[in-house]
């Protein structure tokens, strides 16, 4: 039985049920509500990403549902390595940062815990190696501190560069 | 129809989404450089930054504390500099490179700010001193306080840490070689001790009052217990467990106590049926019929070390690998001539979850039974069978890969020596004996 999804844009998504369980939000409406076959609003997700959102997932279908303890393995596993992204993945989330961010926010929101964590990664390693200004620019985030506490915050913080 | 939306950035992102964002970079220097993007990013990562000190470097330490004192009275509208010590949860020592850096007038000033320290590792420093270590009475939060090889610091401030800090978990004072005595430390304690390492403290003279005193006071918390190399541990202050209710024991550790007799091990089995690790190694006053009879009352070990307890049997073996069938890793070098073929088979029958197995040194082993061993053992990766004359490297090799294609060389070692002279001496030493 296929699920429909309408996006806030009202674009219609037909995909098979296994591609919609890869998001735990789908997953436990579709318990909840059975096979009703009505369209499934996501008032929260933009056509153009909801598309991105199901090519993951379609990708993924496949995947092993973590379970407790291996989630517990993934997450260190994740903390450890964030540059050990696959290559798929890789190819996947090479968006602009507008898209990039909307792509976290929808993975939030279904509750797709992979997509997610590569969102998240990838966000990461931009930051990666780069100053303050740099990232301030790259993100277009206002540095809201007064000159003399980054003064102060630098000074406090240099022993850690070299620990 | 196209809903007007705000474009998304990373400000617009739900504060909860940031900060996973945030804390997901790994490395410190991105950390402190991400700080000093905004206020949002600092009061996420600030804590995490100071969270854990450990410097590799000898110099670091000072710099930290030159910095502290110049401007600890600094008061910033952000967060002000003491209160950034409060955020200090970790320090570790142990990877700086000059043991004998002379960074402890610092330290001492550093410790003092330090009230939310929760885990001290001091590991090889061998400039800390008993003043250094009376300082951490301030640290009332202390779980995890490690003094491995402190060889300046001696049994005299123990009693006022054990005392007072109610909060300590773990506490390693292995290789303290200055420490003569510690009864009175222990006899006052009411810190909640669940690991302890007493090993290697050479010059203990009142080690079984002292482990006396640890069963009477930690008996409700302890579940690891490290008392390596001593010369005075004997069977009296096991005695004690009679009367005690179940301890919960994981781990035990008693390598190389050569007054050990079976007693201790008869009075430590109700309290071990939890037991995970037991090393015995060279405790030379223990029998293979005390361990074969303790290990009845431990199925969940999975580590075991019997290396040099002389003359175990093949029958003893097979007990002990009958009652905990959940072992991976065991060790028995050097355990004399009762052992052979046999006692492999045992371990094929009974313990199939076997990782490693040390063997050298036993010369009644011959490869049929090690190549049994490796096809009732699937998830083996190392063998060691050092010394053991009858086995050659190249020839058991090429046998395990034949029974076991799916074996790499590179995951299955087989340690040896060429075997003739190992084998010359051994028969040697014996016909001498």
């Amino acid at each position: 039985m296929p699920v429909v999804l309408q996006a806030s844009d009202n674009q219609q998504f037909t995909i098979e049920k296994a591609v919609a369980e890869r998001s735990m939000l789908l997953k436990n409406m579709l318990e909840d509500v059975g096979e009703a076959g009505e369209p499934i609003p996501l008032p929260n997700v933009a056509g153009s990403i909801l598309k991105k959102v199901i090519e993951y997932c379609e990708h993924h279908k496949e995947d092993p549902v973590p379970s407790a303890e291996e989630d517990k393995d993934a997450f260190e596993s994740s903390r450890r390595k964030a540059d050990d992204i696959d290559e798929w993945d890789a190819q996947f989330i090479k968006v602009g940062n507008e898209e990039l961010f909307e792509i976290i926010l929808a993975a939030n929101y279904l509750d797709i815990k992979p997509l997610l964590d590569l969102g998240c990664k990838t966000v990461a390693n931009m930051i990666k190696g780069k100053t303050p200004e740099q990232i301030r620019e790259m993100f277009n985030i206002e540095n809201d501190f007064t000159p003399e506490e980054e003064d102060q915050i630098r000074r406090e913080n240099e022993w850690a560069a070299d620990a | 129809m196209e809903v007007k939306r705000t474009p998304v950035s990373f400000s617009s992102l739900p504060a909860e989404l940031a900060e996973q964002i945030v804390t997901s970079l790994e490395a410190r220097e991105d950390w402190v450089s991400a700080s000093q993007v905004c206020r949002f990013w600092y009061r996420v990562l600030v804590p995490k930054i100071w969270r854990c000190i450990a410097p590799t470097q000898s110099d670091t330490i000072r710099q930290i504390v030159i910095n502290v004192a110049q401007r600890g009275f600094v008061l910033s509208p952000l967060m002000n500099f003491s209160s950034l010590f409060h955020l200090i949860r970790e320090i570790d020592l142990s990877r700086m490179t000059i043991y004998n850096a002379e960074p402890k007038l610092n330290f001492e000033k550093l410790i003092m700010h330090c009230r939310e320290l929760e885990s001290l590792n001091l590991t090889n420093c061998l400039w800390v001193t008993d003043t250094i270590v009376m300082q951490l009475i301030n640290c009332t939060k202390l779980k995890r306080l490690n003094l491995h090889g402190c060889g300046q610091v001696t049994g005299d401030p123990m009693g006022l840490l054990l005392e007072n800090l109610d909060h300590l978990e773990e506490l390693s004072l292995a290789h303290c070689t200055m420490m003569r005595s510690l009864h009175p430390a222990f006899v006052v304690c009411r810190a909640p001790l669940r690991v302890l390492n007493l090993g290697g403290i050479f010059e203990l003279s009142d080690m079984n009052d002292v482990l006396a005193a640890i069963f009477d006071k930690c008996h409700a918390t302890l579940e690891s217990l490290v008392i390596d190399w001593n010369n005075t541990l004997n069977e009296n202050p096991f005695r004690r467990l009679n009367t005690l209710p179940t301890m919960n024991l994981r781990e035990l550790s008693l390598i190389r106590c050569p007054r050990l007799s079976g007693g201790a091990l008869a009075r430590l089995a109700p309290h071990s049926s939890n037991l995970l690790k037991l090393s015995l190694n060279g405790s030379s006053g223990l029998t293979g019929a005390n361990i074969a009879g303790f290990v009845q009352s431990t199925p969940h070990l999975t580590s075991l070390d019997i290396s040099f307890i002389e003359d175990i049997t093949d029958d003893e073996l097979e007990d002990i690998a009958t009652a905990c069938p959940n072992l991976k890793e065991v060790k028995m070098l050097g355990i004399g001539t009762g052992i052979t073929d046999w006692t492999l088979l045992s371990l094929s029958a009974h313990t199939t979850g076997l990782r490693k197995l040390y063997m050298s040194m036993n010369m009644n082993i011959t490869p049929q039974a090690v190549y049994s061993l490796v096809v009732a053992c699937p998830n083996i990766t190392v063998l060691s069978f050092l010394g053991c004359g009858q086995i050659m490297g190249s020839r058991i090799q090429q046998l395990a890969l034949e029974l076991d294609p799916t074996l790499s060389p590179e995951n299955v070692h087989f340690e040896m020596t060429e075997s003739v002279n190992w084998r010359t001496r051994m028969i040697e030493t014996l016909a001498a004996g």
